[in-house]
């Protein structure tokens, strides 16, 4: 096979040397050359032992072809990354090439003293494998002068072989900082050389006082080595914790000091964050490297350096275009298409349309986290917000009810994490598998802001919190808590930056542990639909197949925590013994278990329920906080009949408070008896009347929509709004 | 500074280099020992520790709570397979697990409907669609994002067997191959 390129170093080893190559892939499929791609194994992997992501995705994507050992195979140019790994020639690999250019990426001796390879001795046996001698291209300075001896023996290119990056991949908006506490941070391995020897020079540059917020993505125990404890006030996360384009979009300055006797190859993580906007704050070494794109100072210069562009947004933004510039005009695409139409001219083959790789940032993703309670209650209130937030929000969902699919047919995407009941493992397992799980949404996702519905804050959620300092988080609290509720929860809110309790019309008769508490925004009650959503009678019974008599619905929850079926059967029956030839409904929800029913009984499945309220004459309903307003909303005279088994919801208190009214009757207890008398009281039209009437002097705006507005005003008044 | 600490620097500043790095693993991966006292010397976990897994239901095809729950965990992959595809792929696994007695399921599924699985007792995790990702995260490569997960599921339920399940289900596997899933050499 004839490829125009052919690349090949060890394609397992993670960091530059591979991220390069995938980015050269990339630019050499969109201008049309053809390119395989060599496997060459050596002893430097030692971790992963698979090909790195980056250039599996590039051969999922059909941009290169992955050549295996037998396969012949000649190229135009034959581009190879990594001396060490050419210290010895290939075997099994019948390759053939015009050309030959060996891109020295690491230093050949470093500052210890260390040799990482002979250069003449790679020379050799690539010139064994290949049959031809190569050109040399260091990927920068300091590599270059660390081949500087070795130049009699190995053809030196002029020209250094720079690595590319694609800026829009990384590009983050930028603003001045305007008075907020500066974000600093690195991203390195945590390697002693990484860090200053020197605890007074690393507090300098990265101080604990708390005078700007300091990041650190790979890790701090060398610089814990260094100071003789861990580091105060720094957010440290391990090295491969989460995707480094998240990382340094939240930097404003990337302030990267290593030992003194260090040489860095190039420094890709320093090109990688100016591409994403961040000012780089370097030692001055780095100038001959970056020029005017970074800053550069001493150790105790670094702060007021930083302070000084803090308070000049102009100054700060003009450093800002300078370090994409200085990205885009030598690491661009358009530079390596120059360097090989001058190298083996033009591709043989057709350009390839790219994907796009940049994260979209027109909308601030919010991620709608809902625990699974008795039914669908929790992600119904977060589905009724989702749907009444502005076109600046991009709702996702992150919920344990079997039922988030739902969420679907509203445009909006959704992970799953089970519930530890439908494990049926113990608490001790589901708590840190949660944390685990919740953490890997949050990374990968990056939603600006976290709207939690549900009772109980997690124990990994409050473990999680403080890794994500960025995001707000707010909690869609419920109130009408059993009095005997633990209070224990409420203090696992402090992790969450606002508290939004939906209202509730029963409030009157709240005695649980919010009751009293005043750290909440309080809204209207919350309902997936506005009445104006809701069908009117004759729709409704079309669309459910009804005919023109009296019809009652029945609809108990899941039955995820209660078994409901003798419950079911009591009203079923006694339904049945109604006069006036009544149509019982049956509402299950796409969670519940298969249950028999009568076969005068209709079955129905749709959501959300409530759309069809109008088409009845009385209903059934658990007094869960849905129904139960839903069942206000629609103003359908009602038999509320309370779960006793929930762990904070007060049905019972919520049920009483609607008989009181007027609005219903309540069935704590369901036997033949009681479904008989409630059942009666449903067919009184008298009754039915007044519970209608009193629906209506109950009845509130619905607070979905409030409910998002003071979401979202939090969120741009921390920046977090597009 | 603690002895412990100035040891600990010391052994991360000869770690830093390539060579030493390397040859330390080398001999660690021989002597698995060495590695435990090395792990507690640099105050990382021992590699012997095991990790927090969780103990899954089994499935309702074992009698009452503790039947099965000794069984491996065998995840089963079915992605991009059609809407409805979840009742065939649910009674299949369960055919298998009836026939073999020789693991706990765990599905994964990028399905939108997860009753069939939780109707039977079995346990489900979700992936997002490949569609819906490529919108949501346009940046990643799903076939990633989905190696990732499957890894992090394999790890966090102490899996120890990944199959696959395409379309045409196993429904052409013969009963005999079948009969090797969970086949761990227990």
């Amino acid at each position: 096979m004839d490829y125009d390129l052919l690349l090949a170093s060890d394609l397992r080893l993670p960091g530059g040397t591979t991220a390069s190559m995938a980015e050269e892939i990339r630019a050499q499929a969109a201008a049309g050359y053809r390119t395989a791609l060599v496997h060459l194994p050596s002893g430097l992997a030692n971790k992963g032992l698979g090909v790195d992501p980056r250039l599996r995705r590039c051969v999922d994507e059909g941009l290169a072809d992955l050549i295996l050992p037998g396969q012949r195979v000649h190229a135009r140019l034959a581009v190879l990354r990594n001396a060490t790994v050419l210290a010895q020639a290939p075997v099994g690999l019948p390759v053939t090439a015009d050309r030959v250019a060996m891109i020295a990426n690491h230093v050949a001796l470093d500052a210890a003293k260390i040799r990482h390879y002979e250069p003449a001795t790679t020379d050799a046996a690539i010139v064994q494998w290949l049959g031809v001698r190569p050109t040399w291209y260091p990927i920068g300075p300091a590599v270059r002068e660390s081949l500087v001896p070795d130049a009699g023996s190995i053809d030196l290119s002029p020209v250094d072989w720079l690595n590319l990056l694609d800026l829009s991949e990384w590009e983050t908006e930028r603003t001045a900082l305007a008075g907020r506490r500066p974000v600093i941070g690195r991203h390195s391995r945590s390697s002693p050389a990484k860090w200053p020897e020197s605890a007074h020079d690393l507090l300098a540059v990265y101080p604990e006082d708390g005078s700007v917020e300091v990041r650190v993505l790979g890790g701090a125990a060398a610089a814990a080595d260094v100071l003789g404890r861990e580091p105060r006030r720094w957010i440290v996360e391990e090295f491969g914790a989460r995707d480094p384009r998240d990382f340094v979009a939240g930097l404003d300055f990337f302030v990267y000091f290593h030992r003194s006797d260090l040489v860095e190859a190039y420094g890709r993580t320093i090109m990688e964050a100016m591409a994403s906007g961040a000012v780089a704050i370097l030692p001055e070494h780095f100038r001959e490297t970056f020029g005017d794109a970074a800053l550069y100072a001493t150790p105790r210069g670094v702060q007021p350096l930083i302070a000084e562009l803090a308070a000049d947004g102009d100054a700060y933004l003009a450093q800002v275009c300078a370090g994409r510039e200085f990205v885009q005009r030598t690491h661009g695409h358009d530079a390596h298409r120059t360097r090989l139409t001058e190298l083996i001219g033009a591709p043989t083959g057709e350009p390839r349309t790219l994907g796009d790789r940049r994260r979209p940032q027109d909308r601030a993703r919010v991620l709608f986290v809902s625990s699974n309670g008795a039914g669908m209650g929790h992600l119904t209130r977060l589905l009724a917000m989702a749907q009444r937030s502005t076109d600046a929000i991009e709702p996702m969902f992150f919920s344990m009810s079997q039922a988030v699919p739902i969420v679907e047919t509203y445009g909006y995407a959704w992970e799953y994490c089970p519930s530890r009941g439908d494990l049926d493992c113990s608490v001790q397992e589901w708590n840190p598998f949660f944390a685990g799980r919740f953490a890997e949404v949050l990374r990968r996702y990056r939603p600006q802001a976290v709207v939690f519905d549900g009772t109980m804050p997690y124990v990994g959620m409050v473990k999680v919190r403080p890794d994500f300092p960025d995001t707000l988080f707010a909690w869609s609290r419920r109130g009408m808590w059993r009095a005997s509720t633990t209070a224990k929860f409420l203090d696992r809110g402090s992790i969450f930056d606002l508290v939004v309790q939906p209202g509730e019309a029963a409030a009157d008769a709240d005695r649980g542990p919010t009751a009293s508490r005043t750290d909440a925004h309080v809204v209207g009650p919350v309902t997936l639909l506005d009445r104006s959503d809701l069908l009117d009678r004759e729709d409704a019974r079309r669309e459910l197949g009804l005919s023109d008599g009296p019809a009652l619905l029945i609809s108990l929850g899941a039955g995820n925590i209660n078994d409901l079926t003798s419950d079911l059967g009591a009203f079923t029956d006694a339904a049945a013994a109604l006069p006036g030839e009544w149509q019982t409904v049956v509402a299950r929800p796409a969670i519940a278990g298969d249950v028999d029913l009568p076969e005068h009984v209709v079955p129905i499945s749709v959501y959300p329920l409530s759309r069809y309220l109008n088409a009845f004459d009385g209903c059934v309903v658990a007094a869960g906080y849905n129904s139960f307003h839903e069942a206000v909303l629609a103003g359908v005279p009602a038999v509320f009949v309370p779960n006793l088994e929930t762990t904070t919801d007060d049905q019972a208190g919520r049920a009483r408070w609607a008989a009181d009214r007027g609005l219903g009757v309540s069935v704590p207890e369901v036997n033949p008896d009681t479904a008989r008398a409630a059942l009666a009281w449903i067919a009184d039209a008298e009754a039915a009347e007044g519970a209608r009437s009193a629906a209506v002097a109950v009845r509130r705006d619905n607070g979905a929509g409030e409910a998002m507005q003071i979401i979202e005003a939090a969120m741009a008044e921390r920046g977090l709004l597009a | 500074m603690s002895a412990l600490r100035k040891v600990r620097r010391v052994a991360r500043r000869f770690l830093a280099v390539p060579r030493v790095r390397r040859r330390a693993a080398a001999l660690a991966d021989r002597l698995p020992a060495l590695r435990d006292v090395a792990n507690r010397a640099l105050g990382a976990p021992p590699a012997t520790t095991r990790r927090q897994v969780l103990d899954i239901r089994p499935g309702r095809m074992f009698w009452g709570d503790l039947q099965g729950r000794q069984l491996p965990i065998l995840v089963v992959v079915a992605v991009g397979v059609a809407p409805g595809d979840g009742e065939q792929l649910a009674e299949e696994v369960e055919q298998a697990q009836l026939a073999t007695g020789t693991f706990r399921p765990l599905i994964v599924t990028d399905s939108n409907q997860l009753a069939p699985f939780r109707l039977r007792g079995q346990a489900v995790e979700a992936v997002m669609a490949q569609s819906v990702y490529a919108r949501i995260n346009p940046q990643d490569a799903w076939s990633e994002y989905l190696f990732e997960r499957v890894n992090s599921i394999v790890k966090a339920y102490g899996a120890q067997s990944v199959v696959p399940w395409t379309a045409n289900g196993w429904q052409d596997t013969p009963r005999y191959v079948l009969r090797l899933l969970g086949a761990l050499g227990r």
